[in-house]
């Protein structure tokens, strides 16, 4: 039960975050797409772009969002651990996009697809909420 | 089963400055403890130090006797409610209910303001229904203590007349530290009284003691 509620929680901190988090990762992976042969050399440099920006989204969650963290805090989810497991699972999916990128080479457009997708998604879910 | 929260030996320093040096206080399940201080005495800051989230250079916080740290991460043992509003705006009262495992029908008996509104966002709900709300979910989710910064904030003279009744049904069921400006409204319901004045607490219970400390003026 406690578990369920941890999970909850954290999904719903990280629901904040997500389209800048995804939006990010896709244009790594569209970039990467766009490398074609060249896109191994370029996971480093991707890898870093992906650190700092996550780094500049949760910093900026954090501090606009440093009020509600008493709410979660008193639930007993600290910010230290919606930031280590919010993050941690994000570079995850990351992660994951670039492994699937790197062995289908997958083109470019597909994820432009997909990326336009999801931030109509969002927009739609934001007006509706 | 009586519970009790100590705090002593706190310092705090912010730069060369003294800010907490000589603090002694005593909270207790079935009591409700005052802590009164003009502005920027350190109120906040000594709360933050026994939550855990404020470091401090010395400190000793013992729950029935045992020294805690990080009670940050034990909202079994003390919930804390800031001087701001804190429940993220977009969630309903039904969900902030359900997260802290309260019924709503509870609700309604003890306010029954929040009737029919359970559906709407907190941010939908006046300041003084919000603040309502905050209090409730500290004062009944389960724990042995909850600190009170500024409870009385936004709320009119008859929902504080509420909450006062309120805290003083639910001081059984845990212990209560609170500060608050609204000083009358504290030394109401207050068993024990502390005045934290030049980095120090004093034990302080009536007006005239207060006043002898210069926290009010006497007539």
């Amino acid at each position: 039960m406690y578990f369920t509620r941890t999970i909850k929680l954290i999904t719903r901190f990280y629901g904040n975050i997500f389209l800048a988090n995804f939006l990010v990762t896709l244009s790594c992976i569209y970039l990467l797409g766009l490398a074609g042969k060249n896109a191994q050399s370029l996971v480093f440099v991707f890898f870093w772009y992906k650190i700092i920006s996550m780094m500049f989204i949760f910093y900026t969650a954090i501090y606009y969002k440093k009020n509600e963290l008493y709410y979660y805090q008193n639930l007993g989810v600290t910010k230290l651990r919606l930031v280590l497991t919010t993050s941690g699972f994000d570079f995850l999916v990351w992660l994951i996009f670039v492994l699937l990128q790197l062995i289908t080479g997958i083109s470019a457009a597909v994820f432009n697809y997909i990326l336009w997708g999801v931030l109509l998604i969002h927009v739609y879910a934001y007006y509706k909420k | 089963m009586i519970h009790t929260l100590e705090a002593d030996g706190i310092q705090l320093d912010f730069g060369t400055r003294r800010i907490l040096s000589d603090i002694y206080l005593k909270c207790e399940t079935g009591k409700i403890t005052g802590l009164l201080g003009r502005n920027g005495q350190g109120k906040t800051c000594l709360m933050n130090i026994i939550l855990g989230s404020l470091k401090s250079s010395i400190s000793s916080v013992r729950f029935d006797g045992v020294v805690t740290r990080k009670v940050n991460k034990r909202p079994d043992l003390l919930l804390y409610l800031p001087q701001f509003n804190f429940i993220p705006k977009e969630l309903t009262v039904k969900q902030v209910l359900g997260d802290f495992r309260l019924s709503t029908d509870e609700l309604n008996n003890r306010f029954p303001e929040f009737e029919g509104r359970h559906d709407l966002k907190v941010k939908q709900l006046s300041g003084g229904q919000w603040r309502t709300l905050e209090l409730y979910i500290i004062v009944k989710a389960s724990s042995l203590f909850a600190m009170l910064d500024e409870p009385f904030t936004h709320l009119n003279p008859i929902q504080i007349e509420n909450v006062k009744q309120f805290l003083l049904e639910e001081k059984r069921n845990k212990g209560f530290l609170i500060t608050d400006h609204m000083y009358n409204h504290l030394l109401d319901i207050s068993d024990e009284v502390y005045l934290l004045k030049d980095g120090r607490t004093y034990p302080a219970k009536t007006l005239e003691e207060l006043g002898q400390l210069g926290y009010v003026l006497l007539p």
